[in-house]
């Protein structure tokens, strides 16, 4: 851990924009230079990667994994080369377009670089390494030439974690599973000899979500099996999921109601999602299959919809979504947390399977601009209300950028820098007193960036923290007017 | 990066609809290429196109959000398309010359 940013003890002390960050500690004379090279940034780091490498030594020698991660490092090497190679042929084209040797040379660059990237992904298929991975090392052509050294580097340790944290947490996942083995085949498994044939069940694991948190962290889906028959799947998420089965249970009770208590007549979608224990940093969900073949065309739902042409099919559901999330304050519900699903031949229904952000000034993200939604009845606003104050208690994901701007930063060894003072600018806007200082916050997004890490927040009893609750790691209070 | 001034879906919506304008406009120039010329530099021409595709994007991206509040944002948006534009299209356009 970075000695120079602990967390300061008083919460209260305000965030105070200055130089006091890692990004903005040169000289004056340094930073009106020609083509700046941060070189705290830059140390920074490195200081960061020298931590890094030192952890993941630990980590490798109880996950019998040090053979294949030092091939891997030995070989991102002789990439590095590669790379630095490609990117030089491409400049040099770039300045002479009709040349043909250059044209040849560019061509030679690529193929072997190509080659070798073909090579990795065989290679170190058990570390789940796959060919987008090594996406950023054709850029580095696109990369200003005197931080393309910096630039390996950084690419090189978060590939690196990026494999081990991913073993880690598939370990610890199966440990997990194995556990509760015999309550998963209860609960989600329709078989009622299913207990008896709990020891006779192997399972697999397959992650599937678009990106990481929290050291390599994702959904997983878990694929029961017996004689090598597939019998269910799950989805088991590494995180706590009240909120998610508070507001499923609510569409529930909304479906139950009497036509003449609904202010839109639609049936919402209704699973299960239990945590592992009640406070469990972990959750299992029913697992919803895709309709096979359908995809949504772009991130908002409700102008899927309409590209999709069935929007007469699915506009009611959507606003009844819209309806109850919207009072809610539920947001982030682009279409990649969304799943369409067939419940046979004929119909077709929207499940929402990511309900943990509630941001009380963004909206729903289903519609692209607010929609005039039916005024809700009384019986509805009742069961909101109850549902409102449950959701109160419980700790709720705090957003404060759009995913996929986390997502394009990573691949940048000097992004956090950036990202670190966006999620300060979102923090204060809200109302609420940075308790840490900003070199602080920067060192936990490049941390969390070094292992190709979504940084993720937790907004709880009027705090925001970094990282898990049981991290116990907060960074900012609300402001007492 | 301030993310306010544009709605965050909005922006993201307007930002893949001009990434799939130029990432299309850039195959369609291609497959003409590939009709009506022939040697053709696979390396040079793949990545001719794919610079101007990219040019397209971002000239896009800057004029329809040009608030200097967003202009990080709009920086950082531009740069983490250039996978799509320098790896995915350039793979897939060297594909489409090499198959004449």
């Amino acid at each position: 851990m970075d000695p120079s940013s602990k967390i300061n003890s008083s919460i209260q002390q305000p965030y105070v924009k200055g130089p006091n960050t890692i990004s903005n500690q040169q000289t004056d004379a340094a930073s009106n230079a020609p083509a700046p090279v941060n070189d705290n940034v830059r140390d920074a780091v490195r200081r960061a990667i020298k931590q890094f490498s030192e952890d993941r030594m630990a980590k490798i020698a109880s996950l019998q994994i040090r053979e294949p991660v030092q091939a891997l490092q030995n070989s991102l090497e002789e990439l590095n080369k590669l790379s630095l190679s490609y990117a030089n042929a491409v400049n040099l084209l770039d300045e002479s377009e009709d040349d043909d040797d250059l044209d040849a040379q560019a061509e030679v660059a690529r193929k072997e670089m190509a080659g070798l990237i073909q090579t990795l992904v065989e290679k170190h298929k058990s570390l789940g390494i796959n060919k987008a991975w090594f996406d950023s090392w054709w850029l580095l052509e696109r990369v200003d030439k005197n931080v393309r050294e910096i630039s390996l580097e950084y690419l090189t340790e978060q590939l690196l974690n990026r494999c081990v944290d991913r073993t880690c947490f598939l370990e610890e996942t199966r440990k997990v599973i194995e556990a509760q083995k015999k309550q998963i085949i209860r609960e989600f498994y329709q078989n009622t000899n299913a207990i008896a044939d709990a020891n006779q069940m192997s399972f697999d694991l397959f992650p599937i979500g678009s990106e990481t948190h929290n050291r390599g962290k994702t959904p997983v889906q878990i694929t029961f099996a017996s004689n090598k028959t597939e019998l269910f799947s799950i989805v088991f998420k590494p995180r706590d999921a009240r909120i998610d089965a508070l507001v499923i249970d609510l569409f529930g009770s909304f479906n139950n109601l009497d036509r003449a208590n609904k202010s839109i007549d639609v049936t919402l979608p209704v699973y299960k999602i239990l945590n592992v224990t009640p406070n469990s940093p972990y959750s299992l969900w029913e697992y919803i299959k895709p309709q096979p073949g359908v995809e949504w065309p772009g991130d908002t739902a409700s102008t899927a919809i309409k590209a999709m042409n069935r929007s007469e099919q699915l506009l009611p559901q959507l606003m009844r979504l819209e309806s109850i999330c919207s009072y809610l304050n539920i947001s982030d519900l682009h279409t990649d947390n969304l799943i369409l699903f067939s419940p046979n031949q004929k119909d077709i229904q929207i499940v929402p399977i990511d309900l943990e952000s509630i941001q009380y000034d963004s909206t729903t993200g289903l519609f692209l601009d607010r929609p005039d939604i039916p005024k809700l009845t009384e019986a509805e606003e009742e069961l909101l209300k109850k549902c409102k104050s449950a959701i109160g208690d419980v700790p709720a994901r705090f957003v404060p950028i759009v995913t996929s701007h986390f997502l394009t930063s990573l691949p940048r060894y000097n992004s956090y820098v950036k990202i670190a003072k966006n999620i300060v600018d979102t923090i204060t806007r809200k109302n609420y007193t940075l308790a840490v200082e900003i070199a602080r916050m920067e060192w936990l997004v490049l941390e969390d960036f070094l292992c190709n890490d979504v940084p993720y927040l937790i907004e709880y009893q009027s705090q925001i923290f970094y990282g898990p609750l049981n991290h116990n790691n907060p960074i900012a209070r609300r402001t007492v007017k | 990066m301030t993310s306010f001034t544009y709605d965050p879906f909005k922006f993201s919506h307007d930002t893949n609809s001009f990434q799939k304008q130029a990432y299309e406009a850039a195959i369609a120039k291609t497959q003409e290429i590939v009709k009506t010329k022939e040697n053709i530099k696979t390396f040079s021409v793949a990545r001719k196109i794919c610079k101007e595709a990219f040019e397209i994007f971002k000239n896009n991206m800057q004029a329809t959000f040009p608030d200097p509040s967003c202009k990080d944002l709009v920086e950082i948006t531009i740069s983490s398309r250039e996978t799509i534009f320098f790896v995915e299209l350039n793979e897939k356009i060297t594909s489409i010359l090499k198959s004449d």
